[in-house]
């Protein structure tokens, strides 16, 4: 940071050094009270409704009211089978995710970045984009429509050609399949944006130094482009650790089905169904508080090994 | 600068922290403020002075015909503003909530202290678990105020809403108790030159002879008997079937192996060959192989509506097929001389074709003990139980809405009369259906709401009450059943599903296990806490 400074002009350095402080950019601290003002109303007090899961929660009397029983709803959690299954199903949809998902977009914004035609590139990307915007439920209904047994787009072409139907959503398997597979085509498009602006950082002189080297497109991209890009990719796969127990609700909820339960029933399908459905408000909270906490761990454990690494870390 | 910028960091933590505790304590603030003006605002409302604002939650179907106003604020809404707000000095607000979610909403409604003075649900143990928090208000001096409530519902369904001695909950009244009926293609039938089906070995006869020559000429995309998603609301059920295998009981099985919430009672004897039946009917290829991905009962609609079923189990004279506009009409556009007859082929071993029916009574009614307005909440449960109000909330208004047809109120289809006629029998709280007086009179004044299918509406409604039981009641709630049951039906159904669609030689396996694997997660304890509520009460 020093040496960016220093690079600048030289005059207002010392000027700077002597005004700094809220006074001297106060315009910008005033922008910065929107989104703190953001995060304690929405981020920080609800946290206060954490209590719940220390409580015998009653929604008549509240969480002042309600009497507090320590860690008893955490006892009940851990005793539940279904515990252990719905956090064996989030980290093994997210552990698979990571596996699958996560490198989608760095290979697509690398694929990008090698296409020449301004075009076909702004039109490839538009179309990449798409998904994103689809909320799962319309997804989920695609998805039948593709994927199921009778009358589903792929299984009459697979039947078509000779083969048997292929019980894409009714078997669990299967079913792990098209919900990566569906996982991937909704994010990987959206996902390249963050690599495609780290790629623009990328000194141009450096391309020139390999072209006058001699090197190869796959030599230029695999020693300039994605050393270029490494430290986002550091930064994305910490975030993405610190949601290996969090797992968004739409995804499995309108994908799944009776016959999947075995994977698709999962943290955060589990809490709704045991806290707004079923009113056991105190055990869902507790599952929740837990989740949080492993992520916390997650996130932790992670950057450390990223700073061992030598990388930057996110704090 | 590093000092500085730490410091300031530390300052705004600290308004971080100040803003938490700040805002729990205006929290806590809150509710006894909430409680100080509950006291006084009750006061005020007994010298009738001020306007009061009542509000009512009203189910939101999300099927307001274009033009028509939303659920809270239509004709009706209007309607029951001039004729009993304005009269009382009441303003009326309606609160909608989602009929497929409503015991969410219902739940965070109630949680966040506002909830609407009056509100309603289906579900049991949602109200065993407000009665046992004490979350509503105790009716029973209230309803001594209205006569015409008492009058309208009588003592047998009011002692449907007494919990621990205490009217907690007005249930309303359901004169006829009917539920489900099997419907079949009368012209595939005619087609094959075959008999309508009276054995459930006969229907499965009748699916096959479907299934082979599929006469509805569907290029094989015939569905012999269809049902969707076992675990949703939609309006369709195998169970009905499955039910049809179960064997005799004493009255104790009977009560110990029953469940509430719609749990599938799969320790009930000869349950199991009922599923295996389903079983055989996946293996031959008679039912839908996609039924449990058919959350919402959409792709059976279209299946009906498009030709491609044979046979299926519904809710008897429903809206959904019936009423105009509909999956019947459709059916008839798409395929002309197409037709559906109503029919009760699913024989037990002694001959007979058990359903379970409702109750007498349809929701319970509550006022959350939050409210201010109970007295005008039950004021309002009056005044809409008067004989003219309720015929007019039920039926419109003559000529506009109904004529009248041998004394009972036909539909007009207009499309003024959609318009202002869509959600009648969900502002009408205090009845599901219309009471005639003789279940006869009920059946036909049910059918004339379905113009052009009022035979069909007619048989299915008998079919449906046809060797009909009632859940066994409890005068207590079974307290595993609240705790366990949202777990054990998504266990329940995943068995049951996972057995329709087993490989023969694995169905046993997979049965069986699911059974144990069920007990194990609680439905041992479901189990042993009926028999001991058996057993006290007939003490």
């Amino acid at each position: 940071m020093n040496r960016s400074l220093a690079r600048s002009k030289p005059l207002p350095l010392a000027r700077r050094r002597q005004a700094t402080g809220i006074w001297k950019d106060y315009q910008l601290y005033l922008l910065l009270i929107l989104p703190i003002a953001y995060f304690i109303l929405f981020k920080y007090v609800p946290m206060y409704g954490a209590a719940i899961a220390f409580q015998d929660y009653s929604i008549f009397k509240g969480v002042t009211g309600s009497e507090w029983v320590g860690f008893e709803n955490f006892r009940e959690l851990f005793k539940m089978e279904q515990f252990y299954i719905v956090v064996r199903n989030t980290l093994m949809l997210n552990f698979l995710d990571l596996i699958f998902s996560f490198p989608a977009p760095i290979l697509l914004a690398l694929l990008l970045n090698e296409l020449r035609v301004t075009w076909f590139k702004k039109t490839a990307q538009t179309l990449l984009y798409l998904p994103h915007f689809i909320s799962w439920i319309i997804i989920g209904g695609l998805v039948y429509q593709m994927f199921s047994n009778q009358g589903g787009l792929v299984n009459n072409v697979i039947t078509a050609i000779g083969f048997d139907t292929v019980p894409f959503l009714t078997e669990k398997n299967h079913w792990l399949l098209v919900y990566l597979g569906t996982g991937i085509w909704q994010s990987a498009g959206w996902g390249t944006i963050i690599y495609l602006a780290a790629l623009t950082g990328i000194n141009k002189d450096l391309y020139e130094a390999a072209d006058v080297d001699g090197a190869s497109r796959l030599k230029k991209m695999w020693h300039i482009t994605l050393p270029g890009i490494r430290p986002t990719i550091i930064v994305m796969l910490i975030m993405q650790l610190g949601h290996i127990m969090t797992i968004g609700f739409e995804r499995p909820f309108v994908m799944g089905n009776t016959l999947v339960m075995d994977y698709a029933e999962v943290i955060s399908t589990f809490v709704y169904k045991a806290g707004l459905q079923s009113a056991q408000f105190s055990l869902a909270t507790a599952m929740g508080l837990f989740q949080a906490l492993v992520g916390l761990f997650f996130v932790i454990l992670s950057n450390t090994i990223a700073k061992r690494f030598g990388e930057q870390g996110i704090w | 600068m590093h000092a500085q910028q730490r410091k300031w960091f530390a300052a705004s933590a600290a308004v971080v922290l100040l803003a938490s505790v700040l805002s729990a304590c205006g929290n806590s603030n809150d509710n006894n403020a909430s409680g100080a003006s509950d006291a006084s605002s009750g006061n005020a409302g007994s010298g009738n002075k001020e306007k009061v604002t009542l509000k009512v939650e009203v189910f939101d179907r999300g099927n307001a015909p274009a033009g028509a106003g939303p659920v809270t604020d239509n004709y009706w809404t209007q309607w029951i503003q001039e004729k009993f707000g304005d009269p009382n000095n009441i303003k009326l607000e309606f609160v909608p909530v989602p009929r497929n979610q409503e015991i969410d909403k219902l739940n965070v409604l109630m949680a966040t202290g506002d909830a609407p003075d009056l509100v309603f649900t289906y579900d049991m143990n949602t109200i065993y678990n407000y009665v046992k928090d004490d979350g509503l208000t105790d009716l029973t001096p209230l309803i001594e105020n209205a006569p015409n409530l008492k009058k309208f519902l009588g003592d047998e369904a009011l002692n449907y809403g007494v919990f621990n001695g205490k009217q907690y909950t007005i249930p309303a009244k359901r004169p006829l108790q009917f539920t489900q009926s099997t419907y079949i293609r009368k012209d595939w039938l005619d087609k094959l030159g075959l008999p309508v089906p009276t054995t459930t070995e006969q229907f499965y006869e009748t699916m096959k002879a479907f299934k082979e020559q599929d006469p509805g000429q569907t290029g094989g995309k015939v569905i012999p008997y269809d049902f969707s998603a076992i675990d949703s609301t939609s309006i369709t059920t195998p169970f009905v079937m499955v039910n049809s295998f179960v064997k005799k009981m004493t009255e104790e099985e009977f009560y110990a192996f029953t469940t509430s919430s719609y749990i599938p009672e799969l320790t009930k004897p000869g349950y199991k060959e009922g599923i295996q039946y389903l079983n055989k009917f996946y293996q031959e290829g008679l039912i839908n192989p996609d039924f449990a991905l058919d959350k919402d009962g959409k792709q059976f609609e279209s299946d009906v509506a498009n030709g491609y079923v044979g046979a299926f189990t519904a809710l008897a004279a429903h809206a959904n097929l019936m009423a105009p506009g509909k999956v019947f009409d459709t059916l008839k556009e798409n395929v002309p001389g197409a037709e559906y007859i109503a029919i009760d082929p699913f024989t037990d071993e002694e001959g007979k074709t058990p359903k379970s029916i409702y109750d007498p009574i349809g929701m319970h009614i509550m006022i959350p003990k939050t409210s201010k307005h109970a007295e005008e909440a039950i004021k309002y449960l009056d005044w809409m139980s008067q004989s003219d109000v309720l015929f007019t909330l039920q039926n419109g208004i003559e000529g506009q809405h109904y004529t009248l047809e041998n004394g009972f109120p036909k539909a007009v289809t207009t499309d003024d009369a959609k318009k202002t006629f869509y959600n009648n029998s969900d502002i009408a709280i205090i009845s599901n259906g219309k009471d005639f007086g003789s279940t006869d009179k009920d059946i036909e004044a049910t059918a004339y709401q379905y113009p052009g299918y009022e035979e069909i509406a007619k048989q299915s409604i008998r079919n449906a009450l046809k060797d009909g039981y009632t859940m066994p009641r409890f005068d207590r709630p079974i307290d595993a059943e609240i705790k366990y049951g949202t777990t054990l039906k998504a266990k329940g159904y995943e068995i049951v599903v996972k057995s329709i669609l087993a490989k023969p030689d694995q169905f046993e396996k997979i049965f069986d296990g699911g059974v144990a694997e069920y007990l194990k997660l609680g439905g041992q304890a479901i189990q042993d806490e009926r028999r001991a509520a058996y057993q006290e009460m007939k003490k």
